[in-house]
């Protein structure tokens, strides 16, 4: 972890903990506060709460700029940039690794078809990530950190963030050796290590292996379990939960931004799901049409 | 006025904050600029600097010693001392002149000046007049001016010239009074012009002898910041733009900057000083501004590959020779290897490799004796015949032909050899096919003698007949000893009792043309052995072996000989049976590939036994590329079964398979190649704490094959040198030799040479003539050990020197000489063979290599015609009856007159077959075209006066006596006129069993004084 480029990750892991610590502690303080009925922190009532530019903003900003300047003149002498040998097309690298803010992409596709894990679901992240300020609707714990007024919202941007975002990269940084095999973090990365790919497809298990005959040649019938499957969770599953456990959140929001909501917490639910599937029962793919290059 | 309470921060605090803040980025700013200054190779070049100074004050004081002890100098300083006194005595008189020439100096200032003044009115006056005339102005008023002013010009031109005269004799004067000294301050100069050179070479780097100014200069010059304008402390580099460094997608210029540590690789003069600045070896041949590679023409990496660009030690990518140093370097050095430079820097011992990228087409390359021992091992043991290598498509097959084998020999021979060819011949070059590292488990060992029952089975199953001549008489073993001891077979071949050579040599592997004559009692059949030598084409038509002209009797005795000896212990070797169920077994792995089980059962219960060996057979002849050496009927169009290797080093070192040695042999291109090539099949194994070894899971079929050569370690470094010098670097023309007509023509001949082993036999310019030391034991046998370790008695029975052969004979009769040898030497012993395997081509090809080698270049020569009445042709004679040459030499068939120890060629043949120019030359001084010969040079009366000459030697001789030139052309002219048959090999071969040789043996005085 000390080689210069490792260092950044292992500073982000620092700070990713720094930084929750810090939202959480600012939450709990706030929390404290409305309870006191005092007004939060970040509250900002103009012209008192007003601060000069100078010296209150730009000083600090110019004296953060010398020390971080003479911090990075420090990192850039004692740990240089690293030369390796000159670009070889005949030669790729084992592993093949992404850059690190894309591990956790790179992670993805181990579990999901290339189309699902680099178009689909990064496309849906984009869009999840940019429609945030239109799903959510409720006025408390706006503007503010407060456990209090934002349980829901906190815990589903931590799972997102922390789980699988972070420790996806994490893991594709330190656990993920030559050939993308999985090794521990003081493994010998050794690229002649052979692991057997034997995982099947939904349709295997079921033709295959549960009612013991070959799999049929039409692809729909081949595939109608997954496909059934998959409907399911996306069209039946988001109903039931309005009815159960999401009532309140779907009075709240409303049909439109309920459904959004839904459709892309499931997605992003897919992947610990797939994750978890494919560690206890070996499965491939949910959906499985190579012929017309759709797997899920 | 500022409130506080305004702030949101307090601003001491801030300014604190802002202070340290500051104070610690201009600290670190400090330490980046030291960072950046502090290069290691400043160190170096520091030390090299006192290294430098020291030699040159060294130098220096050599030279004003030197100056001292030269007469002259004192002399001129004594003259200088005398010379300035003078000078100085006349010092009232210098400087009244010297007052004198300032005073008319001014005067002259002045004068001069008026004159230009004039001189430019007088231009002004000239305009106006002409305008004048042209109608704007007064004529007659500027034509006034006009003349008053051209008077006035050149009146103060005049008084100026007359005070410049005035000054020039002045300074004569002074002039004639220093003349003397200027004399010999200027003689004084020449002759201590080098010592003058070092002293301003030391002036100019040794701070303690510069001026105050240049001191500070010297200072100033270094310190960080400023020392981007004209450091002394500089990185160094040369440029090579034609060479490139190959980046994958582009190429790039060659910069190499070795010298910036390695201060004094091309200065002369340090050549004991300790590493960086140890001077480069041999600087005539490598860095020297006339050498043929000069540094700023081809760098350092050129040759020692590495990281040209790096500047210091580890990013240079240095290579240690051996784990020793590798230690010594990680202590001392810090060192490790450069983990992503493709190239790292050759370890010195495998150095030559890097020759034979531009001299790949002169092999053996002189000055690169390792190169060329690893290329003639390569050429021996037949690497290109599995492996394909660029410059190798059309050399010959290394081993002997197998088509008629059952002619030649056994197959329970067969069997023995293949299995262990060692066992039976120790330095043969057939390698171990069997027995190997990763075949030693039972099962393999029972699989193996039923892999070697199959491959003997097809070998004879197939071999053609070959109708063997019978012999008339079982022949004499003794004289067939004497035979091959003396006809020249052990040019080509050693036999049983030859002594193994500690170090190898390219000359000493040319005694392994041919494969070493032990034992053949074991292996084949006189009768065999009687018609090969007698026609080696009739068994083999691709031999290389040449025909010896042998009698039918001389056959019959040397086969006598040769077959005498045997290996009983060889003989005694164990050959297990046949087995069929392992024959089985084999052949069923063979099938599977192409069948499935059920039908390669059907398949062999269908084959009988003979049936399924041939097949098997055929199938690991394949397999193990046995044909790959051998001729073998059936496999005329069968590929190489290895490795491409025409740029094996220029492979990624990802690409070889280090298996699991990865941590016992250092991870490095070379040391993979070295522990391949010494025991190639050892990456099949799994090596084991206690240094044995477990081998992987592998079918018999998958396992490695390469054979194992058993090289010792000197072998192995020159193998693995040519490995390292077969890289895909492209040359651009302008650094490679020139491919002049002369260059192909010698490179063309000398792989001739190489592919005939013709300096087997013969000595050519210093290299060769391996058969010499045979002859010397062959004289100890026949004469005594004085005689054998007399050099030029030796030569005189050995194959003859081809020194200057180009110059000497005439191109038609030495074509007709190789296609039909004849006696020139009478006493040889050595016949020289008839190549008849080889083409006009060929043969054109090895005289023009000989002419344009040794300067002759015109293809057509006028016959040299003598006139027996002329002056030369008279002279000649006398001086060739003074001189006694027909002591040694035959006039036709008139023998000689002394033993045959002495003889020389037969006169007669000058005129066919020698060159006339070349005669004179060697009459001039023999020893210096054929070093140890024992025709002494002719004596020509040049410095006796002419009256003797002229009493003593005749009229003739004296009229030539004055040009020493036409003497020699006189004996010239008298040998060529010689005439006579110059076939006397009855008269020969009468007076040798007649009188023998005449060796003078001392006989051992065994009458001491006290029996008198």
């Amino acid at each position: 972890m000390l080689k210069p480029d490792n260092v950044p990750i292992a500073g982000l892991i620092f700070l990713v903990f720094f930084f929750t610590w810090l939202s959480m502690n600012q939450a709990y303080n706030n929390d404290k506060l409305i309870e006191a009925g005092q007004p939060v922190d970040e509250q900002y009532d103009a012209p008192n709460d007003k601060v000069l530019v100078w010296p209150d903003l730009v000083y600090v900003e110019l004296i953060t700029i010398v020390l971080f300047s003479a911090f990075m003149l420090v990192w850039s002498i004692g740990l240089p940039a690293p030369l390796e040998e000159p670009a070889n097309p005949s030669e790729s690298p084992n592993p093949a690794k992404a850059p690190w803010y894309f591990l956790g992409l790179q992670e993805m596709l181990v579990y999901f078809d290339p189309w699902m894990a680099g178009v689909v679901l990064p496309s849906l992240i984009i869009v999840g990530l940019m429609g945030i300020p239109y799903m959510d609707n409720i006025k408390e714990g706006s503007g503010y950190y407060s456990f209090k007024n934002r349980k829901f919202s906190i815990a589903i941007f931590m799972f997102g963030w922390l789980v699988l975002w972070n420790l996806l990269i994490v893991i594709g940084t330190v656990l993920r050796g030559p050939n993308w095999n999985f090794f521990g973090p003081f493994e010998f990365w050794d690229s002649h290590k052979i692991e057997a790919l034997t995982n099947i497809n939904l349709s295997e298990f079921i033709y295959v292996k549960w009612m013991s005959m070959g799999l049929p040649g039409n692809i729909l019938l081949r595939e109608i379990w997954g496909i059934l499957l998959l409907l399911g969770y996306f069209m039946i599953l988001p109903p039931l939960l309005a009815k159960t456990w999401f009532k309140n959140l779907f009075e709240r929001l409303g049909v439109a931004r309920y459904s959004l909501f839904i459709v892309l917490i499931l997605a992003a639910l897919t992947l610990p799901i797939k994750m978890y599937l494919r560690w206890m029962f070996n499965l491939k793919y949910i959906i499985s049409i190579p012929e017309y290059f759709f797997n899920f | 006025m500022i409130n506080q309470q305004e702030r949101y921060y307090n601003i001491l605090k801030l300014n604190k904050w802002f202070a340290i803040s500051s104070l610690l980025f201009a600290f670190i700013w400090l330490l980046a600029f030291a960072n950046d200054f502090n290069r290691p190779w400043k160190k170096y070049q520091i030390e090299f600097r006192e290294l430098e100074i020291e030699k040159t004050r060294g130098d220096v004081q050599a030279a004003s010693t030197n100056l001292e002890l030269n007469e002259d100098y004192s002399v001129l300083k004594a003259q200088i001392e005398m010379a300035q006194n003078k000078v100085d005595s006349r010092q009232e008189e210098i400087e009244s002149i010297e007052s004198d020439i300032q005073k008319l100096e001014a005067k002259l200032y002045r004068k001069n000046q008026i004159y230009q003044f004039a001189k430019a009115d007088y231009d002004v006056a000239k305009y106006n007049f002409e305008q004048a005339q042209h109608g704007y102005g007064n004529l007659l008023s500027t034509e006034k001016i006009l003349s008053k002013l051209e008077a006035l010009t050149s009146a103060s031109n005049l008084n100026a010239e007359v005070i410049e005269g005035k000054v020039e004799a002045k300074n004569n004067e002074l002039k004639i009074i220093r003349q003397s000294l200027k004399e010999a301050n200027d003689a004084i100069t020449v002759i201590s012009r080098d010592k003058d050179l070092l002293v301003r070479k030391l002036i100019k780097i040794d701070p303690e002898e510069m001026s105050f100014a240049n001191k500070i200069g010297n200072i100033v010059r270094d310190v960080p910041v400023l020392d981007f304008i004209d450091p002394y402390y500089e990185v160094k580099q040369v440029v090579i733009k034609d060479i490139e460094d190959d980046m994958v997608f582009m190429g790039v210029p060659k910069v190499d900057r070795c010298m910036t540590c390695h201060m004094g690789i091309d200065k002369k003069g340090f050549e004991e000083a300790p590493q960086p600045y140890t001077t480069h070896p041999k600087l005539d041949l490598y860095l020297g501004a006339n050498s043929p590679h000069p540094m700023n023409e081809y760098g350092c990496t050129s040759c020692h590959a590495g990281r040209g660009r790096g500047t210091n030690f580890i990013s240079s990518a240095h290579s240690p020779n051996n784990p020793e140093m590798a230690e010594r370097w990680e202590e001392e050095l810090e060192w490790h290897p450069l983990h992503h430079w493709d190239t790292p820097m050759l370890p010195m011992k495998y150095v030559e490799a890097s020759c034979l990228k531009c001299h790949s087409n002169s092999i053996p390359i002189k000055d690169s004796p390792k190169l060329a021992l690893g290329m003639t091992i390569v050429e021996k043991g037949g690497c290109f015949g599995c492996h394909q290598i660029d410059g190798f498509e059309n050399t010959s097959k290394p081993g002997p032909g197998l088509r008629k084998i059952a002619a030649k020999t056994t197959k329970d021979f067969a069997y023995k050899w293949i299995y262990d060819p060692r066992g039976f011949r120790e330095n043969t070059w057939m390698p171990h096919f069997f027995k190997q590292i990763n075949s030693q488990d039972l099962e393999s060992v029972k699989r193996t003698d039923q892999e070697i029952h199959a491959i003997v089975s097809y070998l004879f199953d197939r071999s053609e007949s070959f109708k063997m001549e019978k012999m008339q008489n079982k022949g004499n073993a003794d004289n067939g000893r004497m035979l091959v001891n003396s006809i020249g077979c052990l040019g080509c071949h050693a036999t049983e009792g030859e002594e193994q050579v500690a170090l190898k040599s390219v000359n000493s592997m040319r005694r392994e043309h041919g494969p070493n004559l032990i034992n053949l009692g074991s292996k084949t059949t006189q009768k065999w052995i009687y018609n090969w030598i007698r026609d080696p084409q009739s068994y083999h038509s691709g031999t290389k072996m040449p025909n010896l002209r042998l009698s039918k009797e001389e056959a019959s005795d040397i086969s006598a000989y040769l077959i005498g000896q045997r290996d009983k212990d060889f003989e005694k070797n164990p050959r297990p049976e046949v087995d069929e169920n392992g024959i089985n077994l084999i052949a069923s792995d063979l099938l599977s590939s192409i069948l499935r089980k059920d039908e390669v059962k059907a398949r062999l219960g269908s084959m009988s036994l003979d049936q399924k060996l041939n097949y098997v057979g055929g199938k690991l002849i394949r397999h193990y590329g046995c044909f790959s050496c051998h001729d073998i009927d059936g496999f005329e169009d069968a590929k190489p079964i290895g490795t491409p290797l025409s740029i094996e080093a220029s492979k990624l070192i990802t690409k070889l398979d280090f298996g699991y040695f990865h941590d016992e042999i250092p991870h490095t291109k070379w040391d993979w190649f070295n522990q391949k090539v010494d025991n190639p099949r050892i990456f099949d194994m799994i090596p084991q704490e206690d240094h044995s070894y477990k081998i992987k899971v592998k079918n018999p079929l998958d396992k490695l094959r390469m054979p194992h050569y058993g090289l010792n370690d000197q072998e192995l470094d020159a193998v693995t040198t040519v490995i390292m010098g077969w890289v895909k670097d492209e040359i651009p023309t302008t650094k490679l030799p020139a491919r002049n007509e002369r260059n192909i023509a010698i490179e063309a001949g000398e792989k001739l040479i190489r592919q005939y082993n013709c300096q087997g036999c013969h000595a050519i310019d210093g290299d060769g003539g391996a058969i010499q030391p045979t002859i010397a034991s062959w004289i100890g046998d026949i004469a005594d050990e004085t005689n054998a370790e007399d050099r030029s008695i030796v030569l005189s029975f050995s194959p003859p020197m081809l020194d200057t052969e180009g110059r000497k004979v005439q191109p038609d009769w030495l074509l007709k000489f190789f296609k039909n040898p004849t006696m020139i030497r009478p006493n040889l012993a050595v016949r020289m063979p008839t190549f008849k395997m080889m083409s006009d081509d060929d043969w054109n090809t090895i005289i023009k290599y000989f002419q344009l080698k040794d300067g002759q270049t015109l293809p057509y020569e006028n016959p040299h015609m003598v006139n027996k009445q002329s002056t030369s042709y008279k002279a000649g004679d006398v001086i060739a009856d003074m001189g006694g040459c027909q002591n040694c030499h035959f006039y036709g068939n008139q023998k000689p007159r002394q033993a045959a120890v002495t003889w020389g060629p037969n006169l007669a043949l000058t005129k066919e077959r020698l060159r006339p120019e070349w005669l004179i030359e060697w009459f001039k001084d023999p020893q210096v075209i054929m070093p140890g010969t024992k025709m002494p040079a002719p004596y020509i009366p040049v410095d006796e006066p002419v009256a003797s000459v002229k009493e003593v030697w005749g009229k003739n001789v004296a009229k030539l006596h004055s040009e020493p030139e036409k003497l020699l052309e006189a004996i010239r002219d008298f040998t060529w006129a010689v005439s006579g048959p110059t076939d006397v090999s009855k008269i020969v071969k009468a007076h040798l069993a007649r009188e023998g040789y005449g060796f003078v043996i001392e006989d051992d005085d065994d009458w001491g004084d006290e029996d008198w």
